[in-house]
């Protein structure tokens, strides 16, 4: 074999070029191709010697086609050719096919393939969360409308557990993405003044895990379902047939998703700053997301561990988690719960980092306490790790272990209180500007509000001792990740549209659509919150008869929140693709350093890197974040 | 303009479709019920009603998945069961399943039947002994107090050998959707034999609608 | 316009008019689980002072928020308050971090004590125990909750360790739940009592509760169990008299005679069989 290919002239399109226009097609090809090999595989060699569900398929079968459909998905797609044609000692990309890698040239087809732009991959990872939480959100429905009695009636026992399973399942992947996927991937490079990410194709690796991971999920209603929930718990996810391996093989590729995109935007916003920008006045948005990166590369390995040692529980009879083999329950949930907490806290910290960057956009006045709200977003980072057992005060675990975990997760409220400091401290006797991005932020704060309040008494243990595991806990979490992440990821959407697609979806039609979020939202969970008082467990589908009537409140004001959320999808739907509104560069006379780019932004962002770094919220002397040097229109995009 | 409106409709139409298809085919299908056959007899101002079931190791391709797990243990012909409210339910069935072993032995006791007992085979009895021959499956309806233990046939009997059990139970007079299961770890291959057909409806799981 | 005494006045004023209101409507309201037990007495108790003390806080941020966005709104103050006050403050933050930390503090502080005092529920592991005696008033009531996939059965070992599958127990008597389970992972939860226990197989779950009145409740499955943990309830769980709990026992001991020779002896686990598979 020769080791250097001889230089030779190259086709006009080469075959790797043509090949890369194809991508998402062989990447489907690629997974199905992966399934059948993983799946003879694993029933052929496997299966007779270790396997025992002898359900439709096997478990080995199943597990090997489903991560070897993922690889042969991502090889389709075109991730494998660089490092293996580096293995072998092949030729570098010509800067030509660098820059159609990068979509340069423009095109819809760069969302389709391996593009290593990172705005591209921000809006190929907004299309792709809106689209799974609206299947999720599907699943909502269905799951308020089989409430509606307190016997099975649009679903039985069996599909409803499923139904409860897809749905938090999707919504956790998603919202593990939701904000740090689309506007940290879009603007983290833009706001640190860099051209590209450390890894760019690292990036585009961490969205394209996305699409199978919730595809693999799904597809479990195909074979059967599983019934554990999202939470997973062992011995029963050991039970279950193998429509739980749907879950395992999706939650897996999630795991490795967070941890390498926590890894890229670590490099990135460590390594790619502008010379002249210091960590102290970094965007606190980018503050943000450094931390959840940190949360994410930590916790999520404790997550795949967890879901390997299930996976060989299944298919080689391994007992990790079996007792009577000698493994135990608890294993699987302090695995479990020690990813699970610093999770909702990927989910969250972003959305701290939006409100407190977009607030001094609608207060016209410097963020109030930069450097306390960098404190508390690093101090919720560092107790996230400490406070995982809180989930376990009923397991049975040493009673002796209960005080100091009813401590550390009280303790946490302190930094997130500053959160909450720094937003009064900057709305403090300012003219606060509605638009629809503060209106989201006002919800925010609100609804978050109630959900860390809520908090406080199931943290305590004796309170918890009665609202462990019912509605309470639901309607907390939903408070905190719908009510808070959600809710500001409506508001970024709305306030970074306009730079990212160069159309505005802001109407007075959305005000309405707020106030309508807001009122089914809340009035969905404050029945929630009264329906677990009184003593709902969650994932019941029967339930005691004195329950229904607030349970019908719940599902009434549910549908109506349903219907609001699809309100916004379609405004955004038909303002940015049917009937385009275009925006003007700096829609909300912003300082920050992303809205001195022109729109769209410039492939390679920056010509020259911006110098003269300067907090971007001096709105009282006007100072911009940055001083950006012009970019050549001719770089330029779309 | 127009191409994209017609675009957005089509989505919206292929999303009609998936959903109408995850409603009908996956949430709630609707099976095949078993209808109690009424008879002439009454007992104590009550309607007495039949209902006959089959246990068998395998289901074939009889059961309620059409051949979906063609190995897998089960009650057939179904095991959703309608019986009007208020009645007595004259239950016959037919096991031919051999025996599993109770993960709990007090499901070797017979409850909340008419006189507290069962008929197996002709013979009267209040209990079975869990580990000679020892129960294949239980009839149970948790919420109505009914368990019923019922006799594994040997492992060396002849294909077709057949355990009859008969037993009578009481419905309330109030419509309802009552649940019932096997209480025997009877799913062989799966943890703690309480997988696949035992948490799958139409095998070892059914629903009991009153009324 | 406001100047700055009058923006705070207007906070203050609907802080107290908010904590007031809202903490004499909870010293009034009932609490959950309600009073049934000593255990769920404690845990009312509890829930009442963490609200009775979260709600100032939260009415307090409430106000502010209010106020901000309703009353004092004005023009970029930058006359009255100089470009450094407008980025920060150290004293009010400190002011705020100390505050809150002394409130989370005393919450924990607070929790620890009560959890010292009570130990409601803990975790205590025995490989087995031979029959207890009947129990007098001094002693507590030993009752085994096992739990399995998907029902609640119940051993009295101090009545010759009959099992049933309905829970009654006798009012004003100390009980000591041991709570198991024979496969996966449930939950016993005695709403009325406050009872909540992970039933963890091998594992001896034990709390305690003295039950303080008569009537009927409803026991569930609080721990996502497989395909009929919504089911997995009991409305027919009773507290009654002593009188009527020693009937009851007696017409239990008739109605398992049956069985009696059959059950395995009383242990606060249970094995598993040896084949961990079912078949």
């Amino acid at each position: 074999m020769d080791a250097v290919a001889p230089a030779r002239p190259l086709p006009a399109r080469p075959l790797s070029r043509r090949l890369y226009e194809w991508g998402l097609l062989l990447g489907v090809i690629g997974s199905i191709v992966g399934f059948l090999i993983g799946w003879a595989i694993g029933s052929v060699a496997i299966a007779y010697s270790f396997d025992t569900d002898n359900s439709l398929g096997s478990d080995a079968g199943i597990l090997l086609g489903y991560a070897l459909s993922a690889v042969g998905f991502l090889a389709g797609m075109g991730f494998l050719n660089y490092p293996i044609s580096r293995l072998l000692g092949r030729r570098m990309p010509t800067a030509e096919e660098k820059a159609y890698q990068h979509g340069e040239g423009g095109g819809l087809g760069r969302y389709f393939r391996l593009t290593t732009d990172h705005k591209v991959i921000g809006i190929q990872y907004l299309v792709m969360i809106l689209a799974f939480l609206f299947i999720g959100g599907m699943g909502a429905m269905f799951i308020r409308s089989e409430l509606l009695t307190p016997t099975p009636s649009v679903a039985n026992a069996q599909s409803y557990l499923t139904l409860v399973g897809l749905h938090s399942t999707l919504m956790i992947f998603m919202a593990s993405a939701a904000i740090i996927g689309p506007f940290g991937n879009y603007f983290v490079p833009i706001m640190i003044g860099s051209r590209n990410m450390a890894f760019p194709r690292l990036e585009a690796l961490t969205f394209w895990l996305l699409p199978p991971a919730g595809l693999i999920l799904l597809s479990t209603v195909f074979i059967g379902g599983f019934t554990t929930g999202w939470t997973g718990y062992a011995p029963l996810s050991d039970q279950n047939a193998i429509g739980m391996d749907s879950y395992l093989i999706g939650f897996g590729l999630i795991g490795i998703s967070i941890g390498l995109s926590g890894l890229n935007m670590i490099a990135t916003i460590l390594t790619k700053r502008a010379p002249t920008l210091p960590l102290s006045r970094m965007p606190i948005f980018v503050w943000s997301v450094l931390v959840t990166s940190f949360l994410g590369l930590l916790a999520a390995p404790a997550l795949i561990g967890a879901v390997l040692m299930e996976t060989l529980d299944r298919t080689f009879q391994s007992t990790f988690y079996v007792p009577s083999g000698g493994g135990s329950p608890y294993l699987w949930e302090n695995l479990f719960w020690f990813f699970g907490h610093p999770e909702v806290y990927i989910f969250i910290v972003p959305a701290f980092g939006i409100v407190m960057e977009l607030l001094p956009v609608f207060t016209r006045r410097p963020l109030w306490g930069y450097r306390v709200g960098i404190g508390g977003m690093v101090g919720v980072g560092l107790l996230s790790f400490a406070v995982w057992q809180h989930h376990l005060f009923v397991s049975g675990l040493a009673p002796s272990l209960r005080p100091f975990y009813m401590f550390s997760t009280e303790l946490i409220s302190v930094p997130t209180g500053i959160i909450f400091l720094v937003a009064l401290g900057s709305m403090w006797r300012a003219r606060v500007r509605f638009s629809t991005p503060m209106l989201f932020i006002g919800g925010f704060l609100f609804n978050f509000l109630i959900g860390g309040f809520t908090g406080v008494f199931l943290s305590d243990v004796p309170s918890d001792f009665s609202l462990h595991a019912s509605y309470f806990v639901q309607a907390h979490f939903h408070y905190t990740i719908m009510g808070g992440e959600v809710f500001a990821l409506m508001a970024a959407i709305v306030y970074f549209l306009p730079k990212m697609t160069g159309r505005s979806m802001d109407t007075k039609w959305l005000k309405y659509q707020f106030w309508a979020v807001f009122i089914t939202f809340n009035g969905t969970f404050i029945s929630l919150i009264a329906v677990g008082i009184l003593g709902m467990p969650r994932r019941a589908i029967s339930y005691a008869a004195y329950l229904q009537p607030l349970n019908i409140s719940a599902s009434l004001f549910a549908f109506g929140l349903g219907a609001s959320m699809a309100w916004f999808l379609g405004i955004l739907i038909w303002k940015v693709i049917i009937k385009p509104t275009p925006a003007t560069d700096n829609t909300w006379q912003s300082l920050g350093v992303e809205w001195q780019l022109p729109t769209p932004v410039p492939v390679f962002n920056y010509d020259d890197v911006p110098t003269a770094w300067a907090l971007p919220y001096d709105y009282d002397t006007g100072t911009p974040a940055a001083v950006v040097g012009s970019a050549s229109p001719a770089m330029s995009g779309v | 303009m127009r191409m994209r409106l017609w675009l957005l409709l089509g989505s919206l139409v292929v999303t009609g479709v998936l959903v109408g298809f995850f409603v009908t085919r996956f949430l709630n299908p609707v099976p095949p019920t078993i209808v109690a056959t009424s008879t002439s007899q009454v007992t104590n101002g009550k309607p007495v009603v039949n209902i006959t079931l089959t246990t068998v190791a395998a289901v074939g391709n009889d059961g309620e998945g059409k051949g979906e797990h063609p190995n897998w243990v089960g009650y057939l012909p179904t095991t959703y069961l309608h019986v009007p409210a208020g009645s007595i339910v004259h239950m016959t069935i037919n096991q031919q399943d051999g025996s599993s072993g109770l993960r709990n032995p007090y499901f070797a006791l017979v409850r909340g039947t008419v006189g507290n007992d069962m008929t197996v085979n002709g013979k009267v009895m209040q209990a079975i002994d869990p580990g000679n021959p020892g129960p294949g499956h239980t009839f149970t309806i948790p919420d109505l107090g009914v368990s019923v233990p019922l006799v594994g046939v040997a492992d060396d009997a002849p294909a077709g050998a057949t355990n009859v059990v008969t037993f009578d139970f009481v419905v309330p007079n109030q419509p309802g959707l009552y649940r019932w299961q096997c209480f025997v770890p009877c799913a062989a291959g799966t943890l703690y034999g309480n997988g696949g057909p035992m948490q799958t409806l139409g095998y070892m799981a059914g629903e009991l609608q009153v009324g | 316009m406001r100047n700055r005494a009058s923006a705070l006045r207007a906070v203050f004023v609907t802080w107290l008019i908010l904590a007031i209101a809202g903490d004499v409507g909870l010293a009034l309201s009932p609490m959950p689980p309600g009073e049934a037990s000593t255990l769920a007495s404690d845990e009312s108790f509890t829930m009442k002072l963490l609200a009775l003390m979260a709600w100032p806080v939260f009415s307090a941020v409430l106000a502010a928020l209010f106020c901000t966005f309703v009353v004092n709104r004005m023009a970029p103050p930058t006359a009255e308050v100089s470009a450094a006050e407008l980025r920060g403050n150290n004293r009010i933050q400190t002011t705020w971090i100390a505050v809150t930390l002394v409130v989370v503090l005393s919450i924990a502080v607070y929790g620890t004590v009560a959890l010292a005092m009570d130990q409601p529920g803990g975790g205590v592991s025995t490989v087995s125990a031979a029959l207890p005696q009947p129990a007098d008033a001094s002693q507590p009531l030993e009752v085994q909750v096992i739990a399995q996939q998907w029902w609640f059965t119940y051993r009295y070992p101090t009545y010759g360790g009959i099992e049933t599958a309905q829970l009654v127990l006798p009012v004003g008597q100390k009980i000591e739940f041991h709570i198991t389970s024979l496969d996966v992972t449930h939950s016993f939860w005695f709403y009325a009592l406050g009872v909540k226990a992970d039933a963890v197989p091998l594992n001896d779950n034990v709390v305690t509760a003295t039950p303080t009145q008569i009537g009927t409740y409803r026991v569930q499955c609080a721990e996502l169990c497989g395909l009929w943990h919504g089911n997995m309830a009991d409305s027919t769980a009773m507290v009654v008299s002593t009188s009527d709990f020693t009937a009851w026992v007696q017409q239990q001991t008739t109605a398992d005679a049956p069985v009696m020779k059959y059950l395995e002896p009383y242990s606060h686990t249970y094995l598993e069989p040896p084949a961990i598979y079912g078949g």
